[in-house]
């Protein structure tokens, strides 16, 4: 495990006053919260969780939709490492792109990084489009 | 105290600098009055001025980045990207879909790892750029058919800001209530 995964477990949240408390979920995200909190103990053996993840935040900036919660502080620290190893790879960084994205939105709001413990997120890459399916 | 005058037939309709000034007004109260007009043109000098500041800031563009300026503590610091994104905006007027979707694609791939335009927060570009999209009317059946997957994300995190998303209510119940007063409070026939 790298220094920087060791040091997340201990990271806090730098700006709780931002966070959708869990008394305002909607049903909905009542349940995407739950789906998402048992999932993650599950993403060492579960090869799908990333891609989950990914499809996940195609169309909302976080978790549960436009609003930052726990959830995505909890997802951020399981995942970071994740990311972190495999985003020297241009096929991983055009399929991850919307992890990656919010991983950055994170780490420079939520859970505030020192700069060098962020990911470097490869800004100028360029992608292939995707299209709606 | 500012002023701001909207034209209520503005093409396009100026719900940049309206949505600017109600995030100035969130943070500073009655920092800028708004008026409406229900005309093409919101000054005098110009035919076709969607909107005007204090009678010399002409255009919705040019207003946004005349409050960005005194206002970085709303919009954040003004910087070189930032001018970049407002020069952007002014080409999403268009209503050629085609000529449209080109300058969407720029868009698109800007926010393939980016939340917001620029930086981590709300400033004057999400403004800028949602204002003239939001105005334009192909642009709806776009951003709901999510034919540009970044951008359609993006739109509807600026727009669950009840600022933003409350600009387009806000102008025509302003100009309802204007139209009301210069018929003398007589019922007007439907009109679209």
């Amino acid at each position: 495990m790298s220094e920087v995964s060791a040091s997340l477990k201990n990271l806090t949240i730098s700006d709780d006053k931002s966070l959708l408390p869990e008394s305002k979920f909607s049903v909905e995200q009542q349940a995407l919260a739950a789906q998402w909190t048992t999932l993650v103990s599950t993403i060492q053996q579960d090869a799908s969780f990333i891609p989950k993840l990914n499809d996940c935040l195609r169309h909302f900036t976080y978790v549960l939709g436009n609003q930052p919660t726990n959830v995505d502080a909890l997802l951020f620290k399981a995942v970071f490492p994740v990311v972190e190893s495999s985003i020297a790879d241009e096929k991983t960084v055009a399929d991850q792109r919307h992890i990656i994205r919010w991983i950055d939105l994170i780490q420079n709001t939520l859970i505030k990084l020192a700069d060098a413990e962020k990911l470097k997120i490869p800004f100028n890459a360029e992608l292939p489009v995707e299209v709606q399916q | 105290m500012s002023k701001l005058i909207i034209a209520g037939k503005g093409q396009p309709l100026a719900y940049g600098a309206l949505i600017a000034a109600s995030l100035v007004n969130n943070a500073h109260k009655d920092a800028i009055a708004v008026e409406y007009v229900d005309e093409k043109s919101a000054s005098k000098q110009s035919k076709d001025a969607n909107a005007v500041l204090n009678d010399s800031t002409i255009g919705s563009g040019a207003i946004i980045a005349a409050l960005a300026s005194k206002y970085p503590d709303v919009f954040g610091t003004d910087s070189t990207e930032i001018t970049h994104w407002l020069e952007y905006a002014t080409k999403l007027t268009t209503k050629n879909f085609k000529e449209l979707s080109e300058v969407l694609k720029v868009l698109e791939s800007h926010l393939n790892f980016r939340s917001y335009i620029v930086g981590y927060a709300t400033t004057a570009a999400d403004v800028a750029i949602w204002g003239n999209l939001r105005a334009n009317p192909i642009v709806g059946s776009i951003i709901k058919n999510k034919v540009f997957i970044n951008v359609s994300r993006w739109y509807g995190l600026v727009e669950s800001n009840a600022t933003f998303s409350g600009a387009a209510e806000l102008l025509t119940k302003s100009l309802g209530e204007l139209r009301k007063k210069s018929t003398g409070g007589k019922k007007e026939g439907h009109k679209a």
